[in-house]
């Protein structure tokens, strides 16, 4: 069992990028996203002395925080707004010279299903294996699996269409 | 490493995504500085409430100590105030001799009130009952 000391910051900074990241797939600006892992955090933090697998139950506050404040009807109007204004903010740390590339991938990632970036973000950026994808989501290991084979396989072929053109 | 799959694995893992804001860093440590403040206030009447009950209960211990030795004291002396059976029986049940120093009280208790009229009868019971319990059988 972890201290009450234990330290916020370190999971903060271990995990924070890539919470951000998967906030972002529900929502599409910075700001919610980081609305979104605030409250995820703060109720991870307090009840994560239940979870199983701790890093996976993270993330499983982060689906759920992004689920409420969806449908949370004061900020469906301000997610009404956002969705209408064009998507300016980068998801990753880039040079300029890679912005192309950047956007090149990130217009590919948008494009798949939600249940497809979802476990890609967790799998690529978060780090989770595909046990912990699973236990996060609430489904089996194989759909886990499947779907970011999916996700590649679509990327793939895409990207490869893209470069043809 | 040829493998396209992994190719585009590696080449996403390369990008990393951008640090957390400092904004988001102060707002969760002040919701969990928040927090924890709360539950400590949270906590506070809960242990003055436990340490009250604990006092009362103790404080109640006490009064029924105090009132059942008083109580006990109170019981003795009015049992062996008054001349009656059982009290002679009790007397017996200890020594001959404690009978006798309660025949002894008893008599000086009556000359003491030897002057006040009473319809009380000195004794509760005949003296050939008092005889058979002092084993003088007649």
């Amino acid at each position: 069992m972890a201290s009450e000391h234990e330290d916020w910051s370190a999971w903060v900074g271990r995990h924070g990028p890539a919470l951000v990241l998967l906030a972002k797939q529900y929502v599409r600006s910075q700001s919610d996203a980081e609305d979104i892992v605030h409250e995820a955090f703060v109720a991870f933090w307090r009840s994560r002395h239940r979870a199983e697998d701790r890093t996976a139950y993270l993330f499983t506050c982060v689906k759920h925080a992004a689920a409420n404040w969806l449908r949370s009807r004061h900020r469906r109007d301000r997610r009404e707004e956002t969705c209408s204004r064009p998507e300016t903010e980068h998801w990753f740390a880039s040079d300029v010279e890679q912005e192309e590339r950047q956007k090149e991938l990130l217009q590919v990632i948008a494009e798949l299903p939600t249940d497809q970036r979802e476990v890609l973000v967790m799998k690529i950026w978060g780090g989770l294996t595909f046990p912990q994808i699973a236990l996060a989501l609430g489904i089996s290991a194989n759909t886990a699996a499947s779907r970011y084979r999916y996700a590649l396989d679509k990327m793939r072929t895409r990207l490869t269409m893209e470069s043809m053109s | 490493m040829n493998d396209p799959e992994y190719t585009l694995e590696a080449e996403l893992a390369a990008w990393q995504p951008g640090p957390v804001s400092p904004d988001l860093w102060k707002r969760i440590g002040n919701e969990l500085s928040r927090k924890q403040l709360q539950s400590h206030i949270h906590r506070l009447p809960w242990f003055f409430g436990s340490a009250a009950a604990a006092a009362c209960l103790l404080l109640a211990v006490l009064l029924y100590q105090k009132h059942e030795e008083a109580g006990k004291r109170v019981d003795a002396s009015l049992q062996d105030l008054l001349p009656t059976l059982g009290a002679y029986g009790r007397a017996l049940s200890q020594t001959p001799d404690a009978l006798d120093q309660l025949l002894d009280r008893h008599a000086a208790s009556t000359t003491i009130h030897a002057g006040v009229e009473t319809n009380q009868p000195a004794f509760l019971t005949s003296s050939t009952v008092l005889q058979e319990l002092k084993g003088n059988h007649p």
